[in-house]
């Protein structure tokens, strides 16, 4: 039986297919080298060969943008699509291909890497374009598309749904290096009408996590705080975007006052990602929030991680995990509360 | 200079001129049997150090004659030979503020090697007050110098991933014991959830030591536990314990909503995409520093669950999805991504097969909407099938490797699919969420 007759379920653990015989997966900034040509534009048409519908297909993009080498007008791409895992165009999509030349010769094109021939991209041309190398070229495009309003990228204009574009760009520019995404992501994040600001806040927490960037973790955190105290509920999956990069990423003190104050969002993704965070910092200053807060909290892993926190800040007891402050919570909590009451009056917090 | 350090060394001198006083704020006891001096000594603060750190011995000199107390002078000799590495400084050669008595500070290198110290301090007094010979006043203390642990990148995590080696993931810990240099360490490991194999190493390596458990669930380290001290001994000294955590996966949690992608095509095409994201977090409820391998594995069979018309709907089962080892992704891939995020993309049936192949029911995009993303609103449940996700080993084919960390129903829709009845964790404290069945 032909696989591709099976439908797939495929289980993958992140966003960019990209692999091929000479491309590292995972890699953008090995597609980009290995490319020939890099154009941004539309697919004019999808031509497959019904007699044989796993064959090549013929891709006809109208090429609005060069990033690398040079193409005019009309580019034609053979879509190879013999493994039902490559990946596929569809007619009317606008995306960032990369390219290069096929083994015919001419100017007959096929994907760099045949699971990811494009990514997404903006129809609206990004500031500065032309002016740059074609990494930086990558990454201003991938940041325009988080500065494009939902109706020029979905058809439907739907917010929620232009959720997933934004994401598809933040994950792409995740993947370049903090010098080439850098700037762009810093411009989108501190630009307050951009709609996909907070996908740059989310990415750059990511990013930028080297040497000294504990003030910066905390200022981009600053610049999604509203956000995440007043998340509209029809964008939940970028709240849980958002939040898990909070989670996982801020570390630093200086955090410590916004963290505080998420502790009262109504998203319980948020409220847990501070909770975590506070206890991840575990210095003096978070026993206050921990047991003032979060030890109250309705959700029970906000509760656990402020158990959690205050035995990794104070060392007053081994720090518990999760399944096992489900079995004693009653008792964790009717100890640090007697705790925070003890030290609370006797002004040690 | 060998000989002054043998015997000692440099001398302290103190005037006992309020002698009375200093006497009496001693230990009465040993006032009261002093013949004709002796000397208290406190302990050494602090009792153990590191190597390059400094500790103080206080001492108190005193001394009577027919019952009535000296004022004298006394000199303080180091009776005892010091180790390599340790010497002291006097503490005053000033009038000693008795009540406080004379403090003596003995200093470590950072290269001086574990070792308990035994110090013996001689007082010397006048020869018409307390005496001339340096032992008729002395006292005796000890100090420990004690080995560190230092881990390379300061790290004190190890994962395991039930005998699996997933990329990325700090799966040992290289320790070193300080000082390093000829001394013989030893090492321990109290717990039995890590082992150090070579442990007369330095450096040596730790790892996490579980048994491996086929069913995924349980592994190791027991999902309330995690910590384990490690120790290091030499030259008879122990260091303090080096608490190392062995982290393992532990739940899924769902990530936000499902989003659905159309993947339209004459023949070709899948007609949707439904992503289900999750992040991943260890014992102590923490998202997984990067995102794991991760593969599905079928527990049953596919049940079709609907006709159309005369004609029992024919959807065929999915094969299992991996990450694979290289990571490498499938076509239309979820495009979502973060720390310890993982997702499964569920397809469609596509639509090539006509005829008496034909699938029933027709796939559609998600809401009819072939043009950009939508939610799914069929309610046709057309096939289910029950499973597991693991994590740690991304390869499909053959009994699924690592931690199991979910278990769910699969269930597709003609315009998008979902997970259903999911239960995560495993150890019977997580719900299950969205009940449902397959027949």
């Amino acid at each position: 039986m032909n696989s591709r007759s099976l439908g797939i379920a495929l289980l993958v653990s992140g966003l960019t297919a990209v692999a091929a015989d000479t491309v590292r997966a995972g890699s953008i900034p090995e597609m980009i080298e290995a490319s020939s040509l890099i154009v941004v534009g539309r697919v004019d048409a999808v031509q497959s060969q019904p007699a044989s519908p796993s064959g090549p297909a013929s891709v006809v993009i109208s090429a609005n943008r060069v990033l690398k080498g040079s193409a005019q007008g009309q580019v034609v791409v053979q879509l190879d699509q013999s493994n039902p895992d490559y990946g596929s165009v569809r007619p009317q999509q606008y995306g960032m291909f990369f390219l290069r030349q096929s083994a015919r010769g001419g100017l007959s094109y096929t994907p760099t890497d045949p699971y990811t021939p494009a990514l997404i991209a903006s129809p609206i041309s990004p500031k500065g374009f032309g002016s740059s190398d074609a990494l930086t070229g990558v990454a201003r495009e991938l940041a325009s598309v988080l500065t494009t309003p939902p109706e020029r990228l979905v058809g439907s204009g739907d917010p929620a749904a232009a959720q997933l574009s934004y994401s598809e760009a933040a994950a792409a520019l995740q993947d370049l290096p903090l010098q080439a995404g850098g700037p762009a992501l810093q411009a989108v994040a501190n630009s307050n009408g951009s709609p996909g600001r907070v996908w740059a806040v989310a990415s750059l927490l990511s990013l930028d996590n080297g040497p000294g960037s504990d003030i910066r973790q905390s200022q981009y955190l600053d610049l999604v705080k509203s956000f995440l105290l007043k998340p509209d509920p029809n964008l939940a999956f970028t709240v849980s975007l958002v939040a898990n990069a909070v989670q996982a990423n801020v570390k630093s003190p200086a955090a410590i006052p916004t963290l505080t104050a998420l502790l009262g969002s109504p998203a319980v993704s948020v409220r847990r990602a501070a909770a975590s965070a506070l206890s991840d910092i575990a210095t003096n200053q978070v026993i206050a929030p921990l047991a003032n807060i979060a030890l109250k909290d309705p959700d029970q892993n906000v509760r656990y991680y402020a158990v959690l926190g205050l035995a990794e800040a104070t060392g007053v007891t081994k720090s518990p995990t999760m399944p096992s402050f489900k079995q004693n919570e009653v008792a964790m909590l009717g100890f640090w509360r007697n705790w925070a009451r003890t030290n609370a009056a006797s002004g040690a917090n | 200079m060998n000989i002054r350090r043998r015997f000692a060394v440099r001398k302290v001198v103190i005037s006992s001129a309020v002698l009375v006083t200093l006497a009496f704020s001693l230990n009465p006891e040993a006032w009261s049997q002093a013949a004709n001096g002796n000397c208290s000594g406190g302990s050494f603060s602090p009792m153990r150090i590191k190597s390059g750190q400094t500790t103080t011995y206080t001492v108190y000199f005193y001394c009577y004659k027919n019952g009535a107390p000296l004022s004298d002078t006394v000199t303080i000799q180091i009776l005892s030979k010091l180790p390599k590495g340790v010497d002291f400084k006097q503490g005053t050669t000033a009038q000693a503020n008795a009540t406080n008595g004379s403090p003596i500070v003995f200093t470590t290198t950072a290269s001086t090697p574990p070792r308990n110290v035994n110090v013996t301090i001689g007082g010397m007094g006048t020869a018409n007050g307390c005496g001339s010979t340096y032992n008729q006043q002395t006292c005796s203390g000890n100090f420990a110098i004690k080995p560190t642990i230092t881990s390379a990148g300061n790290k004190s995590a190890a994962w395991w991933f039930n005998g699996e080696q997933p990329p990325g993931f700090t799966m040992e810990l290289h320790l070193t014991a300080n000082p390093e240099g000829d001394t013989k360490y030893t090492w321990n490991v109290d717990g039995q959830y890590g082992k150090i194999e070579d442990k007369s190493a330095n450096p040596t390596v730790f790892k996490a030591d579980c048994p491996t458990d086929s069913s995924g669930i349980g592994p190791c380290p027991p999902s309330d536990q995690g910590d384990v001290s490690i120790t290091v001994t030499g030259n008879g000294v122990t260091s303090d314990p080096f608490m190392a955590r062995v982290l393992t996966p532990y739940a899924a949690e769902p990530l936000g909503v499902p989003d659905d992608d159309p993947d339209p095509g004459n023949l070709s095409g899948f007609w949707y995409f439904s992503h289900i994201p999750y992040q991943v977090t260890d014992q102590f409820g923490k998202v997984l520093p990067i995102k794991p391998p991760v593969r599905e594995h079928f527990t049953g069979d596919p049940q079709s669950q609907c006709s159309v018309g005369k004609d029992k709907c024919n959807w065929h089962a999915a094969h299992e999805g991996g990450s694979g080892e290289a990571g490498r992704l499938g076509k239309n891939a979820c495009k979502t991504t973060g720390p310890g995020v993982i997702c499964d993309t569920i397809s469609g049936q596509n639509r090539k097969q006509f005829g008496f192949f034909a699938s029933i029911p027709t796939p559609e995009c998600p809401n009819n909407n072939c043009s950009s993303p939508s939610a799914g609103t069929s309610t046709l449940k057309v096939l289910c099938f029950p499973g597991e996700i693991w994590v740690g080993n991304g390869s499909t084919g053959g009994a699924p490797q690592g931690v199991k960390i979910m278990t769910l129903i699969w269930q597709r829709y003609q315009d998008h699919a979902r997970h259903c009845n999911i239960t995560s964790p495993l150890d019977g404290s997580g719900t299950t969420d969205e009940s449902c069945t397959c027949p």
